[in-house]
Formats: C-alpha cells, structure tokens, sequence
C-alpha cells in the first residue's frame, strides 16, 4: 500500500514535467526589459535601472578590455544575446543554478550569455564580465583555446573595476586566492594536460583557481604575458602542449610552479598587484537606452537560446531541449510579434530537431510566404530541410538536400557575409557529394568565423580531396585539446587517417 | 562556465583549507598620548586599499565604506584632505622601492608619508581598507571586531508548526546555522605627518553571505548566496567606522 502511494506521488510529481516539455509560463515573461549597445542586447526579468547598469558597465569594460588586449574596439561582427535571470526557475531552464553561475555559448551566427543574478552585486558584475571575456576571446579565435587559458583570463577579467578614478584590474578574488594558497596549485602539468570530464567538483574548484592564479602572474608582467601569448600561438598551430611549454616559458613546468607559489602567497598577504590606468583616458559614453519587452518578445528571445543549445549539442544531457525551444517559440507566435515570419521560421527548426517533420515544413512554408526575403527565415528553412535530408536517408534523401542547397544560397544572396549560412551549405554540399564546391563553402565559412564542427567538416573535405597535410593542420589542435568530448575524439579520429 | 565562485559554493569549500584570514583581528592598538587625536586639524584621507588588495567580492563597497569615513572625520572637526588611488599608489611603489634600496622595507611607511608631506598640508594620514576574512557563526550569530552580527536567512519557510517542515528546515531558519563564513572589515591606519604610524584599529561590517533556504525543504541543504543588505545599511557601516577608529577618535555620546 504504502509503495503504491510512493509511486502514484511520484507519478503525479513527473507529470508536469512530461506532459508537453519543459515549459515557462506566460506570467513569468512580465515585467523583463532590454538594452542594446554596439550588437550586444541585454535582456533580463530586472528593473530597467539594473539592466542599464549592466549594459553601461559592459560597455566601459569593452573599451578596457580593447586598450589591455591592443584589439580595435569595434562593434561585434556576431550579435551577442545576453540573458540575465533573476527568477530561479526560469535559470534552471537554461543549466544555472547548482553550482553553475553563467556560461557562454558561441555560434557562428551569434553568441549568447547566460548569467543567474543573485543577490550580490559584486559577484553578478563579475559573472557578466567573465562570460563576456569568453565571448570577446572568441571573437579573435581560429583554433580551440586552451581550458585553463580561457578559464583563468575569464578570472582575471572579471574583476576589473572602477574606483577613486582609477580602472583597476587584477584584483583577487579572496576564495580563490585563499584556495590556492590553502590547497596549493594544482600541479601546472596536469593543469595544462588535464581533462574536465569527469572530475570531481573540489578538483574543479582546483582548476578554476589555478587556472586565475596562473593567468594572474603572467599577466602582471610584460615577459609573462609575452610567454602566455607565445604558449597559445603554439597551441593553435598544433604542436603538443609538452613542447610548446618549454619553448614558450624557457624552463621548467616546476620551476614555473615555484614561481607561481610565490606569487600567490603575495597575493594571499593582500599585496595589491594590479594594474591602475587613469579612468578619464576611456570617455563617459552614455547609457545604452533600455525598453521594456512584451512576453512575445521575451518568449522569441528565450526560445531562440533554447534552440541554440540543442544546436550546440550543449543540451546533450539537457532532453527538454527541443521541446522548450517549441514551446516558447510557439508562445511568441501566438503573442503576434512584429518578427513573427523568423519566429514562425525557428518553430518549424525547433519542430524539426523533436521530430515533427510535418509541423516543421509546415511552419517555415508559412514563414517563408510571409517574408521570403529574410535571410533568418532561409536559414531556418535550409536547416529543417538539411534535417529532413538526414532523417529520410542515411547519406540525406536528393530532394531535401537540393531543398537546402537552394535555401542555403537563397540566405547568401541576402547576406553574404553570414558564417552560419556558408557552413549549412558546405555541409549539404558534402552530402551531395561534390567536395570542391563543399570545399569553397567551407573555406568561405572560416574566413568569417571558426569553430570546431567547421574545422573538422573542412578536414573531412581536405580528406576526400587526397589533402592529408591541410587535414592534419586543421586536425591537430582539436585532436590534442586535453578537455576530450566528442569532437576532439572524432578529430583524433580523423587524424589517424592522415597519416602515411 | 563559471562554477558560482566565491559568494557560493567554491567558497565554502575553500574556507575549511583557507589559513591565510584570521577570525578576528587584535584590539585596537594606539601610541600613548594620541587617543582623541590631539593637535590633529587636518588628515590626509588616503583612497581605501591603498596598498592593501582590495577583494573582488567586496569591490563595491569601496564607496559607501569611503563616504561614511569621511563623513565621521568631519564630524569629528576634522578637515578632510584626498589622496587620488594613482597619485598614492605611484608614491607607495616609490616608497617600497627606496626602503628596498636602504634595505629597510619596514621603512617604506615613513618614507610613503614623508613624500606626501611634500605635497599635501596634514598632522595626519588617515589609511583605510576593506577586508575579507573569515569568522566562525555559531547558532546563525558573530562576533568580530568589535561588533555582533546575526547572518540573514532567506526564503525561510513560515513559521509554525507545520508538518510539512523538516528539522532541518526549522532549525536553521530559527536557530541559524553554525560553521565558518566570510566577513568584512574595516581596517585603518593612522600615522603622523612624520610618518609614525600611532594607530591601528578594525571595526567588523557584516557577513559577506547570507542563507538561502529556497531548497532546504526538499534538499536538506541551505546555499550560501551574496548577502544582498551589504554595504546598504548605514547604521552598521557607521557602526563598523566608530569602532575602526576607537580609541583614536573619541565616539560621539549616544
């Protein structure tokens, strides 16, 4: 009896969960607001004063970041989408919580940043602003960044600040400095070879401060950071990361350790080893000006990061994927939103990524009769049909990959310059079979953008073409990136076959 | 990603290993013959951490931590002279640089306050600085520097006797919590336009955390959030500051 209770309580519990995926209600859609400044968009469940202060400070932070890193400061290439959540529910949705403060995630037509706004000031601003280097360190890459490089300049930006006139970076977070010190580094050649998967969390809690202390002593020099930029320039062309720490640091990995010992201990004595720049050298830009959002809005915005992460595979272990990218994209339409063709467009994806192959074409049919010359709305349209391709068929049925070719084009005519658009079609293009005009997509895609998935489709192409070499080059960085997944195991697959 | 850093769960972690913080500093310590400041018309208010880091977890509170100790050296009759964070950080590395030379770092303080008498007109300079340390809670309370301090609980479930309400839940939502946590301070230095420093004193702010009970109930775990009242409450900052500066300054009678 007792037993039967259990699981009829159990049952009862799981049902909302399973009936129709996971979803948000309208009433948790009110009362959000965005802001927008030179391509990033902000937007949040806060106060429009705390949305402008946010974007105000990221705004300051790009002309900081931009002078330290000598980068041009210049708008985004890609529309960044900032999604700040106050409410926990709605941040559960999207991986926060549990341990999990923000992440970033970056496509090849947009990146986005998730950050769940606690009660702390101090520590959302430095969430914001370590997501964000993510994504400004992104912007610069044509290989895959190193784990504890990506992570410890992360770190490192994210406590720059403003006070009695002065910009001041490189100020220590006092946990990770007491945790390094109380725990020591983490030797620096497991750092540098050390995998994440899999690890327990106070060993990632090792890596992150290691990674921060690490950053934070090359960075404070002129030779450190020289070093540090020399070490990633030799990672990108490949070459083992045994190798290129000796040739970038000029001795050994324990001698680094030393030094890196002594660092921390200063920095654990409240030695303030930071740099000061005088804050009148950046301006006062004005406030980006904020708007409030309608739900449809915020249902349109949340929907199209639902999608991204299936796109990503960043919801592999994340099964409601596809059915809260459904739902909300489905809420938006029905709240008559003045993009309601692009919304329409992404519903028939995110239909098309569960399964519905029917609802999916009837989505972007509609979609495209409503605004046929939107490029989104193509490039919606050229992936449910790139989907369809590969559903109906194991190398894609011909119909559907002609379907997507002409989809795909149709996207380029109206914007030549979008990365996400070149690599759909290099892709149909390879399961066409016709690898030289593949090739030149693919090729096209990369001088606009890079990311793993290219480099390898690319590879795959430079293979079928007898370019073993060019193969290899591209191969190599993602097949000895120490962090695994399931792209670096299909890189170092690949680069077995480049061999003689 | 970022695993939430020190204001959540890495913290707590890391403060069972941290041997760098103490629980509470020594007591006040003053020169004889300089409570009350006597002579002391004009202070040098130096920018706070100056030349001690100032934490990433408590970098707003530069501000209203600044204001409140300007304000009471006014009140106190003092005129206020500033230093500039670049201008006192420029003459700081000169100062270190110059006692390494001599080879005598503890000098480097007076050779600090002897090269601001060349430009500001003082009897005193006035080193302030927010710190980060860790204390013990006992029963959801404190003690540190001079002040008590119970740490806020959120998202508490009502109270009564509810069924529904574990132990657990209860006894941390009425009885608080126990264990170690992170608090801030305000640290000041006092030295004469000789560059003798005659005055070191502490006056503890507030819990950096408070308990978040949001999934106690089912979870049986209470998660350390940023205490969202930090730096907000001018009663305990001013609270915080008279006891900083006692016995060098005389509180004013309540």
């Amino acid at each position: 009896m007792r037993s039967r209770i259990a699981m009829a309580l159990l049952l009862a519990l799981l049902a909302p969960a399973c009936a129709g995926g996971a979803r948000i209600p309208r009433s948790q859609l009110a009362g959000w607001h965005a802001a927008e400044a030179r391509g990033t968009r902000l937007i949040g469940d806060l106060a429009a004063e705390e949305i402008q202060r946010l974007a105000g400070d990221l705004v300051r932070f790009d002309a900081i970041f931009a002078k330290l890193a000598g980068w041009p400061e210049a708008a985004n290439t890609t529309p960044l989408v900032i999604c700040l959540f106050r409410s926990r529910e709605i941040a559960k949705h999207f991986g926060l919580g549990r341990g999990v403060a923000g992440w970033a995630l970056g496509a090849l037509d947009g990146s986005f940043i998730t950050v769940e706004i606690s009660s702390g000031r101090d520590e959302d601003r430095n969430t914001l602003l370590h997501e964000y280097t993510h994504v400004l360190l992104s912007r610069n890459q044509r290989a895959p960044l190193p784990r504890w490089y990506n992570e410890g300049l992360a770190s490192y930006f994210s406590t720059v600040s403003e006070r009695n006139g002065a910009v001041v970076v490189g100020a220590a977070p006092g946990a990770l400095a007491a945790r390094v010190t109380g725990r020591g580094a983490m030797p620096l050649d497991r750092l540098f070879g050390v995998s994440l998967v899999g690890m327990r969390f106070d060993e990632v809690a090792d890596f992150y401060a290691t990674s921060w202390a690490l950053s934070h002593y090359l960075l404070s020099s002129p030779s450190g950071r020289r070093e540090l930029s020399e070490f990633v320039k030799q990672l990108a062309r490949g070459v083992p990361s045994e190798q290129a720490q000796p040739a970038a640091f000029g001795r050994s990995v324990d001698r680094l350790g030393e030094e890196l010992a002594v660092h921390v201990a200063h920095l654990n004595r409240g030695v303030p080893i930071e740099t000061l720049i005088d804050a009148s050298t950046f301006g006062a830009p004005d406030p980006p000006p904020v708007v409030a959002l309608d739900a449809g809005e915020v249902a349109y915005a949340l929907g199209r990061l639902a999608l991204a992460m299936v796109e990503m595979d960043e919801a592999a272990d994340w099964e409601t994927g596809p059915d809260l990218a459904r739902n909300l994209l489905t809420l938006a339409l029905a709240e008559d939103v003045p993009e309601a063709p692009r919304v329409e467009a992404a519903l028939g994806e995110a239909r098309a990524l569960s399964g519905d192959a029917e609802g999916a074409l009837e989505a972007v049919q509609a979609a495209l009769a409503r605004a046929p010359d939107d490029s989104r709305v193509r490039l919606h349209a050229a992936r449910v049909a790139l989907l369809r391709a590969e559903a109906e068929a194991p190398s894609g049925s011909p119909a559907a990959l002609a379907e997507a070719e002409k989809q795909y084009r149709h996207a380029l005519t109206l914007d030549p310059e979008s990365a996400s658009a070149w690599f759909g079609l290099g892709q149909t293009l390879v399961r066409m079979g016709r690898p030289d005009d593949a090739f030149a997509a693919l090729e096209a895609a990369r001088r606009l953008g890079w990311s793993r998935p290219l480099d390898i489709a690319l590879a795959r192409v430079h293979l079928d073409r007898g370019e073993p070499e060019q193969a290899a080059d591209l191969l190599r960085p993602i097949a000895q990136d120490p962090h695994g997944g399931p792209q670096q195991e299909e890189a170092a697959e690949l680069l077995e076959q480049t061999l003689p | 990603m970022l695993p939430a850093p020190l204001a959540r769960a890495l913290a707590w972690i890391a403060l069972a290993s941290a041997t760098a913080a103490c629980a509470s500093g020594p007591a006040n310590r003053i020169s004889e013959g300089q409570e009350g400041a006597p002579g002391v018309r004009r202070v040098l208010l130096c920018p706070p951490n100056l030349v001690l880091a100032l934490r990433s977890e408590i970098q707003s509170g530069w501000q209203p931590v600044d204001h409140e100790v300007e304000a009471y050296l006014q009140s106190q009759g003092r005129e206020v002279g500033r230093l500039g964070l670049i201008e006192g950080r420029n003459h700081w590395k000169q100062a270190i640089a110059e006692a390494k030379a001599a080879g005598s770092l503890t000098s480097a303080s007076g050779i600090f306050v002897g090269r601001l008498a060349q430009d500001h007109e003082f009897d005193a300079v006035v080193m302030p600085s927010l710190i980060l340390h860790q204390t013990r809670v006992e029963s959801g309370g404190a003690s540190w520097n001079g002040v008590s301090r119970r740490m806020r609980v959120v998202n508490a479930p009502a109270k009564g006797v509810g069924r529904d309400d574990s132990t657990f839940v209860k006894g941390i939502a009425y009885g608080g919590i126990s264990g170690p946590a992170w608090v801030t301070s305000l640290h000041v230095l006092v030295y004469t336009r000789g560059g003798q420093l005659i005055f070191e004193g502490r006056g503890g702010i507030d819990f950096v955390q408070e308990a978040d009970l949001t999934d106690a109930s089912a979870k049986y775990r209470w998660e350390p959030r940023p205490n969202s009242s930090l730096f907000r409450d001018r009663t305990l900052l001013y609270e915080s500051v008279v006891q900083a500066f006692e016995p060098y300054l005389v509180p004013p009678d309540e």
